[in-house]
């Protein structure tokens, strides 16, 4: 069974579901870093879409494929700000639950 | 028609549109330098000050040359354009106003000079010459205006500065009185003015002078809308009968008086007409108008003048009279000599003012009984002081004579025979209270406590009353038969002037000499027993209570607007104090309540987020129509 | 390398300055002694004002390059020069301030975002717009958590990850767009969707891009950041944000709507007016109930974000422009009373609006300057931002929006009731003390050059408007 075989709304689904899931994690989760996790899955599913896409509807360019590429690199970024955050933050509050970060309100 | 004013020929050569813009500009600059640094450089602005002026001064010369070649020039740029309302922002050098670019800049650098020595060592002296510049520069833009937006915008901005420098000595209670007095006053004025701007606006569809000029409106339309413009004159030319701030005006610091009361702001109502007089001649009622007022002014100033004591009221009044001269004088059809008498009066108005302020800065009060004897102590200032009544009073040759003597002529030829005789015994009284003042003054026996110590002011304060002295002097001859009358032909453009009269001129002669001569027995001499003037007289007593004006207006105007201010303000502080609170309290609580929205918790504001996506979806599937 | 050729170097002139600034700025943080540091501030401000002369330079060139994913047009310019103006000063503003982190690094951070935001203004491909996008706010993310406190950093957590999230959902957006059109050029995106019918993909795809940018412009209900880090962030940082990104949102909204998803342009037109409502009601009112000056502030630029909607609720050339010339005032102003608060801060004084109380009689010219900026920012005449609301609200009577240009005029008035709190402290209430309230001399000039500018652009707006074309 060939690659093409597959339709592309199957790889549709698919990262719409983990895209549901990632946004299911940020919603709900009370970590931090499974927060960022959360957001992995969800930049995961918007790469999916755009190789999916790529392979399907324009074949002969690879805008999309790079563009996935350039997506996973500020992905890392994202992640290494990220992280860094969330160790400062524990620092000054010596905790990563998002419920207890509660100074500005109103 | 005056042929100066048939619309404006617009021929910009570059650098005299950069002359023009300098002239404004630069007093703009001075104001804006000492308004930062004022504070830091004390004594020092008035170095920035009157160099900047004397700068503008220079250039209103070449200005003015360019004009006697036979120029003109028209700056215009639009100041924005939002839909159909393109508001252009302009300056216009013609005759009319490069006369007046040098009146205001030479009369404002000479009182700048003579600031230095008579504010000396004030506290706020750098915030004094901001105020200075600044004022300068609104007087120069209302004489650089083509139009009558901007003619208002800087009308508003003479008369906050003018505000600003009456009541400079706000911790003398009577000053900020003063300074608050002339601004309501000149407001009722500017009311008219303003209504009939905003009429000419919807007749005209345009304020732009040149294009109002070159319509045919409607004789009482044209009319109505002169008198009320005309109002806005009469409010800030000191006229009957809103005279009455002048006066107190005097409050101010002397160099003010003399730059704001004598040469500028009050000269201002006297170009507006000037300056609007198309507009006059087309509904020439207004005409008629702007005579009488002038003549009840100039009658009834005069006669206050007479036994006023506050020397520098005194010269208040002659003012009021004297710009009711020149309102008289643009009323009859004089235009030139109107005009004329504005440009000599500004220089032996200010002269005469200066020359007061001299004096008080040397005797410290401005009682003419304190005074006394001064002549011999005070050389310089006496004998200026002396030159400028002889102008004022109407001696030929000097000034003053030159340019009255237009005025009654003007009046006399055009069959207006009961203002030409109102005008000939208000010169008489002219001559009378002037020399009154002078004798009690200078010579005689000295009074009051200071008079001892009394010495000549220093040069930085006598050197401009010279140069104003010559100018006092000589100033007529520009507009004196012998000169061919240059001056007249300059601003009307035309070579038809009125012959001098020799009855007319006889008579002028004849009443100053006599007015100076009564004031010799009576103030001079001792020939006439002191009681020649009972106390008692009615006529006396309504003269020194300068008509019981200030009385009519507060018993006929404040007192009742008081009360209805009064009762205003309990139903405002009850309704509508009641509505607006109430809706602030609303409005805070709705604030109150949305704030909550901010929870803290940044998972929520996630989730609202979300929210906010999906129904903006839905609904944006609603305005596509898919689904 | 024949591409290397094919590439107009000097229309990129202004983004390459800015960049080789970040670099020297930075490298200088890791070798300069402590006391050679304090330059960085005046080499940061030199390469500033260069990449604006720059972009003066190329004012009036349209090109793009690199296959069109990076666009040279007038607008793009003009919102470039306002970040580089208004960044400038607030650099001028800071240069003597002192910095939770190395002078290097916060210049260098504050460069980069910067450079983000001016490839966000040029950027005419969804790839670029992206990675523009997060080089705009990746710096301010660690901007933001400059200080070691619990609230700096809890302040910059929350803005991370509302940020990220946003993105995410914006890049999704994009993933659509481009699976519908095969194409991520704005232009070749546009000529594709003419095409087709309008599905819904599109709506979703164009309504998930609005989530991202409304995010970085912080329109209601995306604005959840914008209090919490304006309060929460030190407060050059603040004074940044405040002023110069939402130049790059807006850019970048102009760029992709009216070209790429001309095809939705009443929806997005409704959608900008509704969140135009939106954010200047919720700005207005709950900033009516705020005490913390930041905070605030931080209110009143969300409902600045809703004025500023209405120019693309307009969605013609005129509602662009004023939106364009109204930026400009607003983030002057904004930029202004940040830059009171740096001043009032360092040297002391607290947060609450209560803390100016007599400010005007410890330091008189700082006091009237920030009424300056809050009249200005209430829309006051004379002021630039009274003609700044003349232009957008006039533009909406226009293009028959009267009723949002009454409910802005409306929000306008609400606005005044909380500027005015503060202008009531700084000249009704009585100072806790007299002694006069020193500014440094940088600080000092920027606030009155903006004084200045505010009252030349309120009394004579050609000025502006004639150099941006309008």
């Amino acid at each position: 069974m060939s690659l093409e075989s597959i339709p592309l709304s199957y790889y549709l689904i698919l990262s719409a579901i983990l895209f549901g899931i990632g946004l299911a994690g940020v919603l709900l989760r009370k970590n931090a870093v499974t927060i960022l996790l959360s957001v992995e899955i969800m930049l995961n599913a918007a790469n999916l879409n755009l190789v999916a896409f790529s392979r399907y509807i324009t074949p002969a360019a690879a805008s999309g494929q790079i563009f996935a590429l350039f997506v996973m690199a500020i992905a890392a970024a994202e992640v290494a700000v990220g992280l860094a955050l969330v160790l400062t933050i524990y620092r000054n509050v010596k905790s990563v639950n998002l419920d207890e970060f509660n100074l500005f309100k109103w | 028609m005056v042929d100066a004013l048939a619309p404006f020929v617009t021929t910009v050569t570059p650098w005299i549109g950069h002359v023009m813009s300098l002239i404004l500009l630069l007093p703009v600059a001075s104001f804006l330098i000492l308004v930062v640094f004022g504070k830091k450089m004390g004594e020092r602005s008035s170095y920035v000050a009157i160099s900047a002026v004397a700068a503008s001064f220079l250039l209103s010369i070449i200005a003015v040359l360019f004009v006697m070649g036979g120029g003109r020039a028209e700056l215009s740029f639009t100041w924005l354009s939002v839909g159909d309302f393109h508001p252009t922002f302009g300056l216009l050098l013609d005759p009319l106003s490069a006369m007046m670019l040098i009146v205001v800049t030479l009369v404002s650098m000479l009182v700048q000079i003579f600031s230095v020595g008579y504010m000396h060592g004030d506290k706020r002296i750098g915030w004094f010459f901001a105020c200075l510049s600044m004022f300068t520069a609104s007087m120069l833009l209302v004489v650089y205006s083509p139009n009558f937006a901007e003619t208002y915008i800087a009308w508003e901005g003479v008369g906050v500065f003018s505000y600003l420098l009456i009541g400079f000595w706000f911790e003398k209670r009577s000053a900020s009185q003063a300074a608050k007095k002339a601004f309501m006053v000149t407001r009722v004025g500017d009311l008219g003015f303003a209504i009939g701007l905003i009429l000419l606006y919807v007749v005209a569809g345009t304020l732009d002078m040149n294009k109002i000029f070159g319509m045919d409106l409607q004789a009482p339309l044209a009319a109505l809308i002169a008198i009320l413009i005309f109002c806005g004159a009469v409010g800030k030319s000191a006229q009957f009968p809103l005279h009455v701030w002048l006066p107190d005006a005097m409050e101010g610091p002397t160099p003010v008086s003399a730059l704001i009361h004598a040469a500028t702001m009050v000269a201002a109502g006297v170009y507006l007409v000037a300056r609007s007089y198309p507009l006059f001649e087309m509904g020439p009622v207004s005409l008629e108008v702007v005579a009488i007022i002038g003549t009840i002014t100039a009658f009834i100033a005069a006669s206050i003048a007479l036994t006023a004591t506050d020397i520098k009221r005194v010269l208040a009044y002659s003012t009021v009279s004297q710009l009711g001269y020149m309102m008289m004088g643009l009323g009859v059809g004089a235009f030139a000599a109107g005009m004329f008498h504005l440009f000599t009066h500004a220089f032996f108005k200010a002269l005469l003012f200066l020359g007061a302020g001299s004096v008080i800065h040397a005797v410290h009060s401005q009682e003419i009984h304190d005074m006394g004897g001064l002549g011999p102590r005070m050389k310089i200032t006496s004998l200026t002081f002396i030159i400028g009544g002889l102008a004022l009073a109407g001696v030929p040759p000097f000034s003053g004579f030159w340019s009255k003597d237009e005025i009654l002529l003007g009046a006399y030829t055009s069959g207006h025979t009961a203002i030409f005789w109102v005008g000939i015994l208000t010169a008489l009284l002219t001559a009378f209270y002037t020399f009154r003042l002078i004798f009690i003054v200078f010579f005689g026996k000295p009074r009051g406590h200071h008079v001892d110590h009394v010495h000549e002011s220093p040069p930085v304060m006598s050197v401009p009353l010279i140069i104003l002295g010559t100018l006092a002097l000589v100033a007529g001859m520009v507009g004196s038969p012998y000169l061919g009358h240059f001056f007249q032909v300059f601003i009307t453009n035309s070579h038809e002037v009125e012959h001098a009269n020799m009855f007319v001129m006889g008579l002028s002669i004849a009443v100053a000499i006599t007015g100076i001569f009564a004031a010799w027995l009576k103030y001079g001499t001792r020939l006439l027993p002191s009681g020649v003037i009972s106390k008692d007289n009615p006529i006396y007593k309504l003269l020194v209570n300068k008509y019981y004006f200030d009385e009519l207006y507060y018993y006929v105007l404040i007192k009742p607007t008081h009360a209805i201010a009064k009762y205003v303000l309990s139903f405002d502080q009850k309704i509508i104090d009641g509505a607006v609170n109430g809706v602030a309290w609303v409005s805070t609580k709705v604030g109150s309540g949305l704030r909550q929205i901010q929870t803290g918790y940044v998972q929520n504001y996630a989730l609202y987020m979300l929210a906010g996506l999906i129904v903006l979806i839905i609904w944006s599937f609603k305005i596509l129509g898919v689904y | 390398m024949e591409w290397l050729q094919q590439v107009n170097w000097f229309v990129l002139a202004p983004e390459l300055i800015i960049f080789s600034f970040a670099i020297i700025v930075l490298v200088g943080e890791l070798f300069l002694s402590a006391n050679a540091k304090r330059s960085l501030g005046v080499v940061t401000l030199i390469g500033l004002i260069a990449s604006l002369a720059s972009v003066a330079g190329i004012w009036n060139i349209e090109t793009t390059q690199f296959n069109g994913m990076f666009s040279v047009d007038l607008t793009a310019n003009i919102l470039k020069a306002i970040l580089l103006v208004t960044t400038s000063l607030m650099v001028l503003g800071a240069l003597k301030s002192r910095f939770s982190m190395g002078e290097g690094e916060f210049f260098s951070l504050i460069l980069f975002s910067v450079l983000g935001t001016m490839f966000m203004a040029s950027s005419a491909d969804l790839i670029m717009l992206f990675i523009a996008l997060e080089l705009t706010v990746l710096p301010a993310y660690v901007l933001t958590a400059g200080r070691r406190s619990a609230r700096s950093s809890e302040a910059a957590l929350k803005y991370f990850l509302l940020g990220i999230v946003a993105s995410v959902i914006l890049l999704y957006g994009m993933t659509l767009l481009f699976g519908l059109t095969g194409q991520t050029n704005f232009i070749a995106i546009a000529k594709e969707l003419a095409k087709q019918k309008i599905d819904a993909t599109l709506a979703v795809a164009m309504l998930m891009i609005i989530v991202g940018l409304g995010f970085k412009v912080a329109a209601v209900p995306f604005h959840f950041w914008a209090p919490d880090v304006y309060e929460g962030s030190p407060v050059p940082v603040a004074t940044y944000l405040a002023a110069g990104p939402k130049a790059g949102g807006f850019a970048a909204i102009i760029h992709l709507f009216p070209v790429a998803l001309a095809s939705v342009k009443p929806a997005w037109a409704m959608v900008f007016a509704a969140l135009a409502v939106l954010s200047m009601t919720v700005g207005n009112f709950v900033a009516l109930a705020q005490n913390q000056i930041r905070r605030l502030l931080g209110y009143s630029a969300i409902a600045h974000t809703g004025y500023l909607l209405i120019g693309l609720a307009v969605a013609d050339q005129i509602g662009y422009s004023s939106m364009i010339f109204y930026f400009f005032v607003y983030s002057l102003a904004a930029l202004g009373a940040f830059l009171v608060v740096l001043a009032t801060t360092e040297r002391g004084i607290g947060e609450s609006v209560t803390d100016f109380a007599g400010l005007h009689k410890r330091a008189p010219m700082v006091a009237f300057a920030m009424a300056v900026f809050l009249f200005s920012l209430v829309g006051l005449p004379p002021l630039a931002g009274f003609m700044g609301k003349l232009f957008l609200f006039s533009a909406a009577v226009k293009s028959n929006l009267i009723w949002l240009a009454v409910v802005a005029v409306l929000n306008s008035v609400v606005s005044f009731g909380y500027y005015v709190t503060v202008i009531r402290q700084m000249y009704l209430a009585p100072p806790v003390t007299d002694k006069a309230m020193p500014v440094s001399a940088p600080l000092y000039l920027s606030i009155m050059l903006i004084v200045a500018a505010i009252i030349v652009l309120g009394v004579y707006p050609t000025a502006f408007l004639s150099i941006i074309n309008l």
